[in-house]
């Protein structure tokens, strides 16, 4: 864990700007959580460090409320039929020793290069990431859009999948079959993810999907199991260390609570690869976010040199751009839901073949 | 015994597959216009409104039935979905069955009330049956209950928003003496964990029984999917229909 035992806890003062403003990020935050399974909450941390909050304030209170909302959310989906729990279980397990690796190795950087260098690290991470990812899932998602909305396993779950590495572990929910050997690097790199970047679901879901072929209705469904766990152990942890504003996180809650079930409910309304869209538009956009904040370590590092105004500008066009990610995932979610909704009324109906 | 009348929508014969949506006395309700148009756009099937006048009223059963079969197709319309209108007399298995022979390509009948599938059990294509919520016979039952349940989801709504608020009260009346208490560290920290669970629980159920007053519910797919699916399954086991191949022998009485 980060040496915090030095810094002075700050809780800031309330007003109803900073409450709406919190409880307004923490909808959108679980709008989006609900629907692709993970990604509400990063906008949050650096959200409540612009109206004051100490960093670490932030991040444990963010965690505080994201095990809950990811509980709510777990639960929601799991009554749709979408989670496999025995599959967030064995990935949750791997996830949190990802967490405790990403913590050691965020440690040893802060040590080495200070914060500019550890914040460098972060960023690097986030576009390099999501760049890779976000762009294979957004192909992925037009791809079989264009090929009439079935999904089909990767070709490398396939293989995957039919290597017979004892032990093998049958996920019902999920239908599929695999060894606990292909699960592991997917937890972890879930875990580590999460310890370097807060949020673990941007490798975890397409880790479930490409490389174990889970849909991305039951991946993003069972991602909740994952950060309910990770996030009930990092928030007793920082908890333990007193960093918890509890203000914020029932703000906070009270906002992401009612976001995160209709997101869950939104799921219900659209094609599967909907959700593939809606993740990879988020991830892009906030990796350019992420992209806009990086020529302000590097003049802190002195690799590069910039005036402390252009710093302030970057850092500002940073902030936005992360808003207007989840903006526009919870847009593309609403629209989609809206769009469905029309349609899709179905009250009751029997079902007799003869 | 059959009296056959049609009305396209677009011009020229189709041969696209179809569903054939038979009234119930020549009457299509809310529902059942729903449920066929989303199944029409899903599977890009077309629309066939089939009334049939089974007791042999005329002249306004026809007008009745083009009535609602126009608000059929004209719902089908605005999705871009092919629909025709057609009526029949007599009885209702024959008339379907008819009707399946003429225009050929009819993969799946829905219909509305349970009176009308007992007579269609036999015909030869997957039969629907959409339950109503507002057909005459349970219908004053059926919207009495409903309403009920609407008053116990406003209720609910109504006492955990109550909670809900005083939780949040409760908390920031006293915020900071509360904040420092829940901020101590070590055993403390069962405070705010408890704390945000026990939130989590009453607002949780706040937002869900919320959603749920404003009508705001999860779409049960599960019925359009289990059609599609039987559609599928049919047309695979459907047997290749035995096919008699004429040979003409072209030197056949030459030389005669």
């Amino acid at each position: 864990m980060l040496d915090i035992a030095n810094e002075a806890s700050k809780f800031i003062d309330l007003n109803s700007i900073s409450i709406i403003f919190l409880f307004l990020v923490g909808f959108i935050g679980g709008l989006v959580s609900g629907f692709i399974g993970s990604g509400g909450a990063f906008v949050l941390t650096p959200g409540m460090m612009s109206l004051g909050v100490p960093g670490t304030i932030a991040v444990a209170s963010n965690m505080c409320h994201k095990f809950p909302k990811a509980l709510v959310g777990a639960y929601k989906r799991f009554k749709y039929g979408q989670v496999d729990l025995k599959l967030g279980l064995v990935l949750a397990a791997s996830a949190c020793a990802g967490v405790q690796v990403g913590i050691l190795i965020q440690e040893a950087i802060l040590k080495k290069w200070g914060p500019a260098g550890s914040d460098l690290y972060v960023s690097v991470s986030f576009v390099a990431v999501l760049v890779i990812v976000g762009a294979y899932v957004l192909i992925d998602a037009l791809r079989t859009s264009k090929s009439g909305g079935e999904e089909r396993i990767s070709s490398l779950a396939r293989k995957l999948q039919s290597i017979n590495l004892p032990p093998m572990i049958t996920f019902k929910t999920a239908n599929m079959r695999i060894s606990l050997w292909f699960t592991l690097p997917v937890g972890f790199a879930t875990g580590m993810l999460a310890a370097t970047i807060a949020v673990g679901g941007f490798i975890g879901v397409p880790g479930m999907i490409y490389m174990l072929g889970v849909s991305g209705l039951i991946a993003s469904a069972s991602e909740l199991v994952i950060a309910f766990v990770m996030g009930l152990g990092g928030s007793i942890n920082w908890a333990m260390h007193g960093m918890v504003d509890i203000r914020l996180v029932l703000i906070i809650l009270a906002g992401s609570l009612a976001g995160v079930q209709l997101g869950a409910i939104g799921t219900t309304y659209v094609k599967d690869y909907m959700i593939k869209v809606v993740m990879s538009l988020i991830m892009l956009i906030v990796a350019l976010s992420r992209g806009f904040a990086i020529p302000g370590y590097l003049a802190k590092l002195g690799v590069i040199s910039i005036g402390q105004n252009t710093v302030a500008v970057l850092g500002g066009i940073s902030f936005l751009t992360m808003c207007f990610a989840l903006l526009i995932g919870a847009t593309v979610i609403l629209a989609s839901m809206w769009k469905a909704r029309r349609s899709a009324f179905l009250p009751k109906a029997v079902v007799e073949a003869v | 015994m059959s009296n056959f009348s049609e009305t396209n929508q677009k011009n020229g014969p189709r041969n696209s597959r179809k569903i054939l949506v038979v009234g119930n006395r020549g009457l299509f309700s809310e529902d059942v216009i729903n449920y066929c148009v989303h199944l029409a756009e899903r599977l890009a099937y077309d629309l066939v409104a089939l009334g049939v006048d089974v007791q042999c009223e005329g002249n306004p059963f026809e007008k009745r039935s083009a009535a609602s079969a126009g608000k059929l197709c004209a719902r089908a319309d605005r999705y871009g979905i092919h629909c025709s209108r057609l009526v029949r007399s007599g009885d209702i298995e024959l008339a379907v069955e008819d009707t399946i022979h003429e225009i050929k390509r009819v993969e799946i009948v829905v219909t509305e009330s349970e009176a009308n599938s007992e007579s269609t059990l036999n015909i030869s294509v997957p039969v629907v049956n959409v339950l109503s919520g507002s057909n005459s016979k349970g219908g004053g039952s059926m919207a009495a209950r409903s309403r009920s349940l609407k008053a116990v989801v406003i209720g609910k709504t109504v006492g955990y928003g109550a909670l809900s608020a005083a939780f949040c009260a409760a908390a920031f009346i006293n915020s900071d003496a509360i904040t420092q208490i829940f901020s101590r560290g070590g055993w403390y920290a069962a405070l705010p964990i408890a704390t945000v669970l026990a939130f989590s629980f009453v607002h949780g159920a706040f937002a869900n029984n919320l959603w749920t007053a404003l009508g705001i519910e999860a779409l049960k797919r599960d019925q359009v999917r289990q059609t599609e699916h039987k559609v599928i399954e049919k047309r695979k086991q459907q047997r290749k229909r035995p096919r008699a191949y004429a040979y003409v022998n072209p030197f056949y009485k030459i030389g005669q």
